[in-house]
């Protein structure tokens, strides 16, 4: 369903990703392992044309799409949560949501998604007209995620959604995104430096370091020990 | 507490509306009624600056320079070919919407920050000198003057009645575009341009948007100046207008909606008081924006804001209600 192919990018000569291999089924949570600074967020850009790569191919159902800009590919079905500056301060929790049904392709189904959403966070119903300058961490990620699912998408990139939360708001936070991948059967690749939560729900997982993938591991083979190892 | 906040302001719009409407029937001077016919233009000008400088944080300063575009086009249709007022307005806006998405929206699109500000600024300063080279269809440096009125016989309570309904529909006008999607687009590329696009907003197109509707504004502004008023000059453009359209965002709180209108009115109408005060006009203005910039930088708006929500927590503390109860909920 998605597929990356020696796929590189730089900002400005300093080059940050070197010829990633990737790819993921429908219906797969692939988890993207790796120390800060190594390229976890600049491929998530990438994808999402918000940083395009210098090269390399982005099939996604077929398509590619690594020269499709920014504002296209939500529209295409791969929604991006970014990891910093992720909500519009100076809107409501519902303006907020409100953008994430921006693109035409979820316009039309913004009533079934915005029951969804607030299904999966009620606390947000409370809460849809609070200006999000004043929500606390653990509910602004909340709104964020549940922006990106008003994107209507088949595939979320979620990056580094439980940092900065106390542990009870990241439970709640890993919660949504099974509970999201469980019931709407979305695609997910996520960006985590909480292994140990991420690994719960994920069925394969990649380990990047220095901008090279270092290793690839199915579910069921995966090794805390070795990825451990990779961070230093 | 939103609920009583919203009633409260409720009451104040409507108050200070009847009272506007009601105006000119109580016997005001036609001074008095000139005065707020500038008003009512002035706020015309400075909303539909705020759609680009304060909700779409594009830094333009060349609103005063559509706004006379606006103004010389309808002057020009109506004076020389003898049009309705009804169809020169419409179409200087159009004219003055359709030159600055070419000359200034397309361009800006390869701009950031500071550099839009430079543009737009060096368009209208263009402006003067074309206007006296074109002295067989402007008028030069002396103007266009005698402009037909809105209608045949029109005197100033007409234009007072004809201004009022203006900015009363553009106000509303923008209040609805403010909140709709595109609205939305506008505010979401000036806080994260990344974000924005990540959820699939064209900064192609809402730049080019927000430039349209902002130069439509201050052109069918300039329509009703110079059929209010009777001329227009190049010293519309002069630096003193500029600084005010300016002044009256900053003052009252850019980037909200009743903000400009209230600089607009105070700018107004403090400057005519101030006359009193002679060469030091200036220097009072512009002390009083100093120091409401010092202390609120979101303008007067966020004053009254701030002071609203004192008075509801000061009203909740003597009803018995906890205050504490908003604080620990917001956790």
């Amino acid at each position: 369903m998605f597929e990356i192919k020696d796929l590189c990018s730089a900002y400005g000569d300093i080059q940050v990703l070197y010829n990633i291999d990737l790819h993921i089924d429908e219906g797969e949570v692939v988890a993207l392992f790796g120390p800060n600074g190594h390229g976890k967020s600049t491929l998530l850009k990438a994808i999402s044309a918000v940083h395009p790569a210098r090269s390399g191919s982005i099939l996604f159902k077929g398509q590619e799409i690594a020269k499709t800009p920014a504002h296209k590919i939500v529209e295409l079905g791969i929604a991006y949560i970014p990891e910093e500056r992720f909500l519009f301060p100076d809107m409501t929790v519902m303006e907020n949501l409100n953008m994430g049904a921006y693109n035409l392709n979820a316009r039309k189904s913004m009533a079934e998604n915005l029951e969804f959403v607030f299904d999966v966070f009620p606390r947000l119903k409370e809460r849809r007209g609070q200006l999000c300058s004043t929500l606390s961490g653990g509910e602004a990620r909340m709104v964020a995620i549940a922006r990106g699912l008003m994107c209507n998408a088949s595939m979320l990139m979620v990056d580094e959604p439980s940092i900065g939360l106390s542990p009870s708001m990241k439970f709640a936070v890993f919660e949504a995104i099974e509970k999201v991948n469980r019931e709407k059967n979305l695609t997910i690749l996520i960006v985590e430096q909480e292994i140990e939560h991420a690994l719960r729900m994920a069925n394969r997982m990649y380990q990047i370091r220095k901008g090279r993938i270092l290793f690839e591991r199915k579910a069921d083979e995966i090794d805390v020990k070795e990825i451990e190892k990779a961070y230093f | 507490m939103k609920k009583l906040n919203l009633t409260r302001n409720t009451v104040i719009l409507a108050v200070v509306l009847l009272l506007i409407v009601l105006y000119p029937l109580l016997g005001a001077k036609p001074y008095h009624l000139h005065l707020f016919i500038l008003f009512f233009i002035w706020a015309m000008v400075a909303s539909s600056w705020n759609l680009l400088n304060g909700i779409s944080g594009i830094n333009s300063l060349g609103n005063i320079g559509f706004m006379a575009i606006g103004g010389y086009g309808s002057a020009i249709l109506a004076k020389t070919f003898g049009l309705s007022t009804l169809i020169t307005i419409p179409l200087g806006g159009i004219i003055a919407m359709v030159l600055v998405t070419l000359f200034l929206g397309l361009p800006t699109l390869r701009l950031k920050g500071v550099y839009i500000a430079l543009l737009t600024l060096i368009f209208a300063d263009t402006l003067p000198t074309l206007l006296t080279q074109t002295r067989a269809v402007t008028g030069g440096a002396v103007g266009l003057h005698e402009i037909p009125p809105f209608f045949a016989g029109a005197g100033k309570i007409h234009n007072y009645y004809i201004c009022l309904a203006a900015f009363l529909v553009m106000l509303y006008v923008i209040h609805r575009l403010i909140k709709s999607n595109t609205g939305l687009a506008f505010v979401a590329l000036r806080d994260s341009e990344n974000l924005a696009t990540s959820l699939g907003v064209s900064r192609f197109r809402e730049r080019l948007k927000v430039f349209a509707i902002s130069a439509l504004l201050s052109g069918l502004a300039g329509g009703f100046y110079v059929h209010s008023l009777g001329d227009i000059s190049p010293t519309t453009l002069a630096i003193e207008p500029f600084l005010m359209g300016i002044a009256m965002m900053e003052l009252g709180g850019i980037g909200t909606l009743f903000g400009p209108v209230l600089g607009a009115a105070i700018i107004v109408f403090g400057s005519e008081f101030l006359r009193l005060a002679d060469v030091l006009r200036m220097t009072i203005l512009g002390g009083l924006i100093c120091v409401t910039i010092l202390f609120f930088p979101g303008g007067l708006m966020q004053a009254f804001r701030k002071l609203g929500n004192l008075m509801d927590r000061r009203g909740k503390r003597k009803r018995g209600e906890s205050v504490q109860a908003k604080v620990q909920s917001a956790d």
